[in-house]
C-alpha cells in the first residue's frame, strides 16, 4: 500500500480521526494518572497502618474512595473504547461514499473494489488497533492499582473486558463488522443504528457463551479470605457451594438448602459442621488461556464480516 | 395535500430512518414495560399482603421472590428508558443540518426557503413532534412499570426511579435534541457531530445534575441513615472522606449510629460526641424539584436551539 493510500485513508475520516485521537489520549493519559495516585496513595495508607496497627489517622488526600470511583469512570471509558472506535470509523468507510454518491467514481479509478476497500480499511484497522492498545494499556494500570484490591501481580479476570489486549481485539472485530454493515444500509446514521444493534446482539451472545463454556469447565477453588474477597489472583467465580469433608462431594448453595434446609446453619456460624465452604470458578492464572479463545472467537467473526464486506463491496450498486 | 400534510410527508421523507428507529425503539421499550407491569400487578394482586415491607407474614415464601426476581429485570428497562431521550433526541437532532450539509444540498434548501430560520423552524418542528410523541409514551409506561414495582410507595411524592420515569424524559429529550442541532450546524457531518453531540451531552448533563444537588442540598434535612422513606439521599453528614481528614476512622460509629471521638470510646454512650445523620432532601419536595429540573433543562434546549439557528443563519451552505 502506497503512502499516498494511507494519506487518503486519513483525510477521509480526519473528523473522526482527530475526536478519537484526543478521547483515546485523554483517556490513556487519566488512567495512568490515576493508576500512579492510587499507587502512591496505597503506598503511603498501607505504611501508615503497618506502623499504627490501625487506619485511623492513615487517610490520604484524594481519599483511596476518590481513586476508586476515578478509576471506575477510566474503566467505563476504556470498556466503551472498542465499540465507539469499531463503529463510528467503520460504517462511513462504504456508506458515506455511497450517501454522497461518490462511490462510482472511487470504484473506477481504483484498480479493483476489493483492493479499494482493502486500501480504505487497512489503515483505519492500525489505527483502531494502536488507540485501543493505548487505552488497554492504561487500564491495566488503573486495574492493577486498585486500591481495594491486591492485584498488581495478578489481576486475573478482574474488569477483563475493560482492560489489556481484549481491547485492540474486539475494536478490531467491531470496525470490520460495522464495515459490512455500513456497505449493505448506504446511509451513515441508520447504518450505524443497525449495526450498533448488531454489535450489541453479537457481544451479548459472546457474553452468554463464554460464561456457559467457563460454567461447564468451573471447579471448586478453596476459599481464602483475604482482605480483598474470597479467593485471591482474580478468578471468575460463578457460584458458592459447600465440600463434604468426609466423601469430598460438592453441594452447591441452592441444592445445600433443598437437602438439609436452615438447620444445618447454627446461629453464629459460618457454615455447617462437616463441610467446608468452597468457590465455583475458574481461577485466574487461566485469564490468558481463556482470553486467548475469546479473542480467537472475536477473530473468526472479524474475518467472516470482512469477508462479507468484501463480497457486497464487489456485487452491489454504487449508489 | 393541506401544508401541514405536506411538511409531514417531506419531513417524514428526509428523516425516515431516523423516525422509523426512534419509533421502533420506543415501541420494544414500551411493550416490554407494558408487559413487566401487567406480569408484577398479576404477582402482587394475588397476595398484596406478601409485599408490604413493613409487616412479616409467614406464609409468604415464594411469592415475593418471583416479584422481586420480575423486578430487578423492570428496573434494566427502566435505565434503557433513562438513556432513550438521549439516544432519540441526538440521533433525531444531529441530521438535521448536519446532513444537508454533508450532502452539499443545504444551498439549494436554504435558497428555496422564505428564510434559513424557518426552514430549521420546519425541521426541528417535525422532529420535536416525534420525540415528544415517542417520550410521552415512554414516560407514562415507564411511570405505569414504576408504581408497579414498589406497590406500597407514593411515587408521586418519591425520588426513587428519579429521571427515569415521568416528564423529565420529555424534557432531557428536547434538550439532547437542541445539542444534537447545534453539533451537527456547527460540524456540517453526520457521524463526527454525532460523537461531537454524545460527548457534549454527557458533559451538559453532568452539569446540570451536579448543579441541582448544589441547588436541592437548601431543602435537605437531617435525618437518621437508612431508608429515606421516599426521599433523595443526598450524602452521609458524617461520612468515611470526612472522618479520614479528621484522622478518625470508621470505627467510631457504632452500630446505633453514635460517633465517638476514639474508637476506645465505642461502648461508653456517655463519650459520644454526634450522630451520624445523612443529608435527606424530603419526597414530598419530589414534584417541585422535578419542576425544577424541568425548567432548567428546558431553559437550557431554547437557549441550544437559539445558538442553533444562529449558526445556521451565519453558516456557509458547505
Amino acid at each position: 500500500m502506497s503512502l499516498r493510500a494511507w494519506r487518503l485513508a486519513f483525510r477521509m475520516q480526519r473528523l473522526e480521526l482527530l475526536i478519537f485521537v484526543a478521547a483515546a489520549v485523554l483517556v490513556t493519559v487519566a488512567s495512568l494518572l490515576i493508576a500512579w495516585g492510587a499507587s502512591e496513595a496505597r503506598a503511603s495508607f498501607d505504611a501508615c497502618y503497618q506502623a499504627s496497627g490501625t487506619d485511623a489517622g492513615c487517610a490520604s488526600s484524594p481519599s483511596l474512595n476518590d481513586f476508586s470511583m476515578w478509576g471506575g469512570f477510566a474503566k467505563l471509558g476504556a470498556f466503551l473504547t472498542p465499540f465507539a472506535l469499531g463503529l463510528f470509523l467503520g460504517v462511513p468507510v462504504v456508506a458515506r461514499e455511497m450517501e454522497e454518491r461518490t462511490a462510482g467514481i472511487a470504484w473506477t479509478l481504483s484498480r479493483s473494489r476489493s483492493r479499494w476497500l482493502i486500501q480504505r480499511v487497512l489503515p483505519l484497522a492500525v489505527v483502531v488497533i494502536v488507540l485501543a492498545a493505548a487505552v488497554g494499556i492504561g487500564s491495566e494500570f488503573v486495574t492493577r492499582t486498585n486500591p481495594f484490591a491486591e492485584l498488581d501481580a495478578n489481576p486475573g479476570f478482574a474488569d477483563h473486558t475493560a482492560r489489556g489486549w481484549m481491547l485492540p481485539v474486539r475494536a478490531l472485530a467491531v470496525l470490520l463488522v460495522a464495515v459490512a454493515v455500513g456497505a449493505m444500509v448506504p446511509r451513515q446514521l441508520p447504518a450505524l443504528l443497525l449495526a450498533g444493534a448488531v454489535t450489541l446482539a453479537l457481544f451479548v451472545g459472546l457474553s452468554i457463551g463464554m460464561d456457559a463454556w467457563m460454567t461447564a469447565e468451573a471447579r471448586p477453588m478453596p476459599i481464602d479470605e483475604s482482605r480483598f474477597g474470597l479467593v485471591a489472583g482474580g478468578p471468575r467465580i460463578f457460584d458458592i457451594a459447600y465440600r463434604d469433608d468426609a466423601t469430598g462431594e460438592v453441594i452447591t448453595m441452592n441444592d445445600f438448602y433443598n437437602r438439609y434446609g436452615d438447620i444445618a446453619f447454627p446461629d453464629g456460624e459460618q457454615g455447617p459442621e462437616g463441610f467446608t465452604q468452597v468457590a465455583i470458578g475458574i481461577p485466574g492464572e487461566e485469564y490468558a488461556t481463556w482470553v486467548t479463545r475469546e479473542s480467537a472467537i472475536l477473530g473468526a467473526l472479524a474475518l467472516a464480516s470482512g469477508a462479507l464486506a468484501l463480497v457486497v463491496v464487489r456485487r452491489r450498486r454504487p449508489s | 395535500m393541506s401544508r401541514i400534510g405536506s411538511w409531514l410527508v417531506l419531513s417524514f421523507r428526509l428523516h425516515r430512518w431516523e423516525a422509523l428507529a426512534s419509533v421502533l425503539g420506543t415501541a420494544l421499550l414500551a411493550a416490554a414495560m407494558a408487559w413487566f407491569t401487567w406480569q408484577l400487578r398479576t404477582l402482587a394482586a394475588a397476595e398484596p399482603a406478601c409485599l408490604d415491607p413493613t409487616t412479616y407474614v409467614v406464609a409468604c415464601e415464594q411469592s415475593p421472590q418471583a416479584f422481586y426476581e420480575l423486578a430487578s429485570f423492570a428496573e434494566g428497562l427502566s435505565s434503557v428508558a433513562w438513556v432513550a431521550p438521549f439516544g432519540m433526541g441526538l440521533v433525531l437532532g444531529v441530521p438535521l443540518v448536519s446532513r444537508e450539509i454533508e450532502q452539499r444540498t443545504a444551498g439549494m434548501a436554504w435558497a428555496l426557503s422564505r428564510s434559513r430560520t424557518s426552514w430549521l423552524v420546519r425541521r426541528v418542528a417535525f422532529a420535536a413532534l416525534v420525540l415528544v410523541s415517542l417520550l410521552f409514551v415512554l414516560a407514562i409506561t415507564s411511570e405505569m412499570q414504576a408504581a408497579a414495582q414498589m406497590p406500597t410507595r407514593h411515587l408521586d411524592q418519591d425520588f426513587a426511579w428519579y429521571g427515569r420515569r415521568g416528564g423529565l424524559l420529555v424534557v432531557r429529550g428536547l434538550a439532547a435534541l437542541g445539542v444534537g442541532v447545534l453539533a451537527g450546524a456547527l460540524v456540517g457531518r453526520v457521524l463526527p457531530a454525532l460523537l461531537l453531540a454524545a460527548f457534549a451531552s454527557v458533559l451538559i448533563f453532568t452539569v446540570i445534575s451536579l448543579g441541582m444537588d448544589r441547588w436541592i442540598e437548601a431543602d435537605a434535612v437531617v435525618m437518621a441513615t437508612g431508608d429515606p422513606e421516599g426521599g433523595r439521599y443526598l450524602g452521609e453528614l458524617v461520612d468515611y472522606g470526612e472522618l479520614g481528614r479528621r484522622g478518625l476512622s470508621i470505627e467510631v460509629i457504632d452500630e446505633e449510629d453514635r460517633l465517638f471521638a476514639r474508637p476506645e470510646d465505642v461502648g461508653h454512650p456517655e463519650r459520644m460526641i454526634g450522630w451520624g445523620r445523612s443529608l435527606i432532601v424530603p419526597g414530598r419536595l419530589y414534584p417541585q424539584i422535578v419542576l425544577r429540573e424541568s425548567a432548567v433543562v428546558g431553559g437550557a434546549a431554547v437557549l441550544l436551539a437559539l445558538a442553533a439557528t444562529f449558526v445556521v443563519t451565519r453558516r456557509r451552505p458547505g
